[in-house]
């Protein structure tokens, strides 16, 4: 099947997958590679109209337009400051296991990316529950929903990593963040990647039952 | 699409990094239809779709498979504890997830074997070594210094920046104005200390001495046996029939090891622990005594009072191998020399022939063995000289009229004047000072003389005192009088460090010696104006009086001066030395974070990092090869790097190569010319744009492997193999280990007992085990024997604080992990006696504030009846970073200024400034304070 075919075909899981990986790139350590501010709205402009809910972006691509380039590598080093170093460890931890609650969780990562084939590059894997690992990980379970002709298990994986993972720490990122005194910018993307995550959790919840049914 | 095709090239130009083979990337971004919109995925090489094993329905179904590992390496933990614990190390996909202990150990003899060796934090690593303490990334400071404000830098720029300052300083100052701290975290590590010896060698800067910088540097011991290293393997407790454990607590320090103590006992030993507290040690022995805090010595003393008043000695060892039959002047308490009785003598400096008085012709001889000159560079006199009495039968007791160049003169032994000093701790007397009943100090007395073998098991904490000298003293007398320095299972069971001949090899090779090492306690005294804090806290008499001595230890050239060029730029490897300075917060103040820059190399951060200006981050002990000697068990252990460097952090090896190619780097951009420097009055030529050629030996060395296999091949007593060979295994048996004690062809073995077995003479100035130091400043002290001092306290201030390693981490690695904290009342904590805090109104938990001249700090109230009244207990190693206003327990330590001046006492044989032998400790004992209940935090 070829790309158009696919986008054709499923629109709506095209859109969501692409989302996944936007959103992985967008948290991702800029240290190591990161999509630009001032190409999110191109993206977005391509995903939002199939996305098979209503999500508001503009809180991100407003907080995005203004900023210069000058502006951008202050933002980089303000990622490092928040998520990546710190006295006692960066202040807002982006691995799952750093949280407290959730450090023997990690183990469950690793088993869902083995069950479902999803191998890290080496220079990555000790980080293999960094958020843009895990939002890369449903990325790749929703590319695997649409090839693999077994839908239903990797949407119900979907559903299950997000609930079982994502969904447990992402809120502590922004209720964290709000804390902080930083750019709007990454409030921004934490909060519309958390609005992105319940309402593809909800439709995940009924789009499963259909599928379910469809069986 | 087109459109967004081009947008496409344009995105992927803009991105700096690019991570992906371009073939799978290819490939799995034309099967997820993201190449359209110009997402780059990062993290993976996928396929496009994959075909499941089996559908996937609910969670469970991923905990189905059996969890399986991709590779088991061998490893340890580098830190300093001396457990050289071998471990399997479990690893899948790069993440290590658990590791086990190695089991397959030998025995020494008939003893019991030396395995499975592991504690707590050693099974918890693979945990500790992904928390938010790791520091993944070089860190530089944006903030005001401490405020914690940091961001991440490229290896790059910060090594060119730290190049860049460091040559400014040594241009403008000179390169002892540098110092590169390395503490144990990094020298247990031998192959990594090598690297960081060769380059400090190479630059010249200054490397503060952390063994007597922590308090830790048996001076007594050395004093007496003119050895520093004097232990055994710790199967030599099995071999004992007593046991005294004073001065540590192995079921806590030694978990690996403290088997020995309970086996020996079931065996038939007795295990005497004697300590103020009730420690797990003292739960399990047979016997707990429990002096007062820093009255040890009177109980030892007294000890020695009953030995000899009871006839327990064993007469012809002593007479042997000991000072003890030596001849003293009475006039002026000085040995009578040879030069006393010749001018021929005075004219040659004889000053080290000295006599005995030999009971079978009735007059005084020479001693045998006595009288050699230092040995000539490249030669122990203990080869071939001895102390075999021959037919001389030397006298213990007596008084003797001698002929002398200033006339006729009473002279008598060393041992007479020992039985006037043990006069004053008779076991009644030691009892008021102690408060042990002088039954059970006669009858402790009594089981260790008459048990056959016997040893004192002991820590480093008897250094930490003051006095500490003293105690040890009394040590080896005790062992000394009954026959135990020498037959397995006897002994001073303290201290032995490994001669690995190839580290220094590694440093020197094709360069010579160079280094310019310091004591580290007289370092922060000069650097941190430390009379100042004993003047406040002591009393400016005794400051003034102790820093005379100083400074004429100096004048006399019998120690060097640190403080004519101040210390601008330091560098901390594997130590947190902010975090254990015994001077509250004036170290920190006046000699750390005055400094002009100021770089931290750790896997972890803590206070030290945190008022750092660059932090480098470490590879933690999974990640990195390796080898460790620690001479508590006959093993060479390896460690293998089990799974790359975390973040962008490096092992030692690669930061001090690369930190040294960019030195040479910056040195030839900025056309830095090559100086002189002294160095001990050694003019040396250093020219840094050579540095990194000279540092990898032209080339040679470019992998810590290969400095592991230098080491391998150039050290005695390390079965030669290759590394790959000794990585496959894990660890090895050094050679000349077949006996409790190391035999000559070990890496671990010991002179002391060359000295006692084949009568070769000691490295004292009397060659023998020396209990009678007849120098000026001794005699002065009242100190030129073993005997009793009080501790020093401060006025007002009415409980004295003892502290100890903890069960719970090592030094201040892991006592920040959750785990840990768990098993423990999660945060810092220090243990009182019921009856003091019901005095002040304290509960059990509540918030203390704990003060005294010197500061204050805050910990939770842990009441324990094991606690005598009049003192308080806190396990150590709690960060600053830990506790309320970042101050630990350094605030009410107050000792950094006290500087014994016997420690600086010179130009006697052995002793006078010798690093890593004969310095001032930083003592952390002699204070007191006091404590009050303190608002909630």
């Amino acid at each position: 099947m070829k790309n158009s075919a696919i986008k054709q075909s499923n629109p709506e899981l095209f859109a969501r997958s692409a989302a996944y990986a936007l959103f992985s790139n967008l948290v991702s350590s800029p240290h190591e590679g990161h999509i630009l501010f001032k190409d999110i709205q191109t993206v977005i402009s391509a995903i939002q109209k199939d996305l098979p809910f209503q999500i508001d972006f503009d809180s991100m691509t407003q907080e995005t337009k203004a900023i210069s380039k000058k502006e951008w590598q202050k933002l980089v080093r303000s990622y490092s400051g928040l998520f990546e170093v710190g006295n006692d460890g960066p202040p807002i931890p982006i691995r799952e296991s750093a949280h407290p609650s959730l450090t023997f969780k990690r183990e469950e990562v690793t088993r869902y990316y083995e069950y479902f084939g999803y191998e890290i590059n080496e220079n990555f894997q000790w980080e293999s529950d960094h958020l843009a690992i895990e939002l890369e990980f449903l990325h790749f379970l929703c590319q695997g929903g649409m090839t693999s002709g077994d839908a239903l298990s990797f949407q119900l994986a979907q559903k299950d990593f997000i609930e079982r993972h994502i969904n447990l720490w992402v809120s502590s990122i922004i209720y964290r963040l709000k804390k902080q005194t930083t750019h709007p910018y990454w409030l921004s993307i934490f909060t519309t990647l958390n609005d992105f995550l319940q309402l593809d959790l909800k439709w995940l919840n009924t789009n499963l039952d259909e599928v379910k049914e469809a069986i | 699409m087109k459109k967004i095709d081009l947008e496409m090239n344009r995105i992927k130009e803009e991105m700096r990094v690019d991570y992906f083979p371009a073939i799978s990337r290819r490939k799995f971004l034309t099967a997820s239809g993201l190449a359209g919109l110009g997402l780059m995925l990062k993290f993976s090489h996928l396929k496009a779709a994959t075909t499941l094993d089996r559908p996937y329905r609910r969670f469970e179904d991923v905990m189905r498979n059996k969890f399986t590992w991709d590779r088991v390496a061998r490893g340890t933990h580098g830190t300093n504890c001396a457990g050289n614990c071998a471990f399997n190390v479990f690893v899948k996909d790069g993440i290590v997830w658990r590791e086990e202990q190695q089991g397959e150990y030998e025995s020494t003899d008939d003893t019991p074997d030396y395995g499975p060796r592991g504690c707590q934090k050693g099974l918890r690593h693979a945990k500790y070594m992904y928390g938010n303490q790791r520091v993944l990334y070089p860190m530089k400071r944006v903030g005001k210094r401490g405020e914690g404000k940091w961001e991440r830098v490229s290896w790059e720029q910060a090594l060119t920046e730290i190049a860049d300052k460091f040559i400014d300083v040594v241009e403008k100052d000179g390169p002892e104005s540098i110092s590169w701290g390395s503490g144990t975290q990094m020298s247990v590590k031998i192959a990594s200390y090598a690297a960081l010896a060769r380059l400090v060698n190479i630059t010249g800067v200054t490397v503060p001495e952390f063994y007597s910088g922590v308090g830790d540097l048996p001076t007594g011991v050395y004093t007496t046996l003119g050895k520093v290293y004097v232990g055994d393997t710790m199967s030599a407790i099995y071999k004992s029939k007593c046991v005294l454990v004073w001065m540590a607590n192995p079921a806590v320090t030694r978990i690996p090891d403290a088997h020995f103590f309970w086996e020996a006992k079931y065996n038939g030993t007795k295990v005497i622990s004697i300590s103020p507290e009730f420690t797990p040690t003292a739960m399990h022995s047979s016997l707990w005594v429990n002096p007062k805090p820093g009255t040890d010595a009177a109980l030892a003393m007294a000890m020695v009072h009953t030995i000899i008043n009871e006839n327990l000695i064993n007469e012809p060892y002593i007479q042997e191998q000991t000072d003890l039959p030596f001849l003293v002047r009475t006039d002026t308490k000085k040995f009578l020399r040879k030069e006393d009785t010749s001018i021929v003598s005075t004219l040659a400096v004889e000053d080290n022939i000295f006599y005995l008085w030999d009971k079978k012709t009735n007059q005084a001889v020479i001693a045998p063995g006595t009288g050699l000159t230092d040995p000539p560079l490249g030669r122990d006199r203990r080869k071939f000289d001895t102390i075999d009495l021959g037919d001389i039968d030397p006298a213990l007791e007596g008084r003797w009229i001698v002929s002398t160049l200033d006339g006729d003169v009473e002279v008598t032994t060393v041992f007479e004047f020992l039985k006037e000093e043990a006069e004053n701790f008779t076991p009644e007397k030691a009892s008021e000072i102690t408060g042990v009943s002088p039954e059970v100090i006669r009858q402790i007395a009594r089981d260790f003389a008459k048990a056959q073998p016997a040893m004192i098991y002991s820590g480093y904490a008897a250094c930490k005192w003051i006095h500490g000298d003293l105690l040890q003293r009394s040590f080896v007398l005790l062992l000394s009088l009954t026959g135990n320095i020498g037959p397995e299972g006897s002994g001073l069971q303290i201290s032995n460090s490994p001669k690995v001949r190839g580290l220094m090899a590694f440093a020197f090779n094709g360069i010579g010696p160079a280094t310019r090492m310091v004591s580290a306690t007289n370092w922060d005294y000069e650097q941190g104006n430390m009379i100042e804090l004993t003047k406040n806290v002591y009393g400016k008499e005794l400051a003034e009086e102790w820093d005379g001595k100083y400074q004429e230890s100096i004048k006399e050239d019998w120690f060097p001066q640190y403080g004519k060029k101040g210390w601008k730029m330091g560098f901390f490897a594997g130590n947190n030395g902010a975090n254990w300075r015994a001077s509250g917060n004036k170290w920190r103040k006046d000699a750390f974070e005055t400094l002009e820059s100021i770089v931290a190399i750790v896997p972890d951060m803590g206070v030290t990092s945190h008022y750092a200006d660059y932090v480098l981050p470490v590879a933690h002990h999974y990640e990195r090869a390796d080898i460790m000697l620690q001479a508590r068990t006959p093993y060479v252990q390896i460690l293998d790097a089990a799974v790359p460097p975390l973040g962008e952090s490096k092992d030692d090896f690669t930061i001090v190569h690369d930190f040294t190619k960019m030195l040479s780097k910056r040195a030839k951009e900025r056309g830095m010319k090559a100086f002189h420097d002294n160095v001990d009055g050694k003019n040396i030529r250093r020219d840094f744009k050579r540095a990194f050629d000279l540092f990898t030996m032209n080339g040679k060395v470019t992998d810590v492997k290969d400095v592991i296999q230098f080491i391998i091949n150039t050290t005695p007593g390390i079965p030669k193999m290759s590394f790959e060979e000794l990585a496959a295994i894990g660890k090895v048996r050094v050679e000349g280990s077949d006996k409790t004690y190391y035999d000559k062809e070990s890496p671990y073995h010991s002179e002391i007992m060359e000295s006692v077995n084949e009568k070769r003479p000691y490295e004292t100035l009397t060659s023998r085990q020396q209990f009678y130091i007849d120098h000026d400043w001794f005699i002065e002290y009242g100190e030129q024997l073993p005997t009793h001092k009080e501790p020093l306290s401060i006025e007002g201030y009415p409980l004295r604080m003892m502290m100890g390693h903890a069960r719970h981490g090592i030094h201040s690695m892991w006592r920040d992990d959750p785990l840990m904290l768990t098993l423990q009342r999660g945060k810092p904590d220090i243990y009182v006696n019921p009856d003091d805090a019901k005095a002040r109104g304290v509960k059990d938990g509540d918030n203390l504030r704990i003060f005294n001249t010197g500061g204050e700090f805050f910990a939770m109230a842990h009441f324990s009846a094991g606690i005598q009244p009049g003192m308080t207990f806190m396990y150590h190693g709690w960060d600053p970073m830990m506790f309320k206003d970042q101050q630990n327990f350094s605030a009410v330590i107050s000792t950094s200024g006290l500087i014994k001046p016997t420690s600086m006492a010179g130009d006697y044989g052995h002793l006078g400034y010798k690093i890593l032998a004969y310095a001032p400790n930083q003592t952390y004992k002699d204070f007191t304070c006091d404590f009050e209940k303190a608002d909630d935090v």
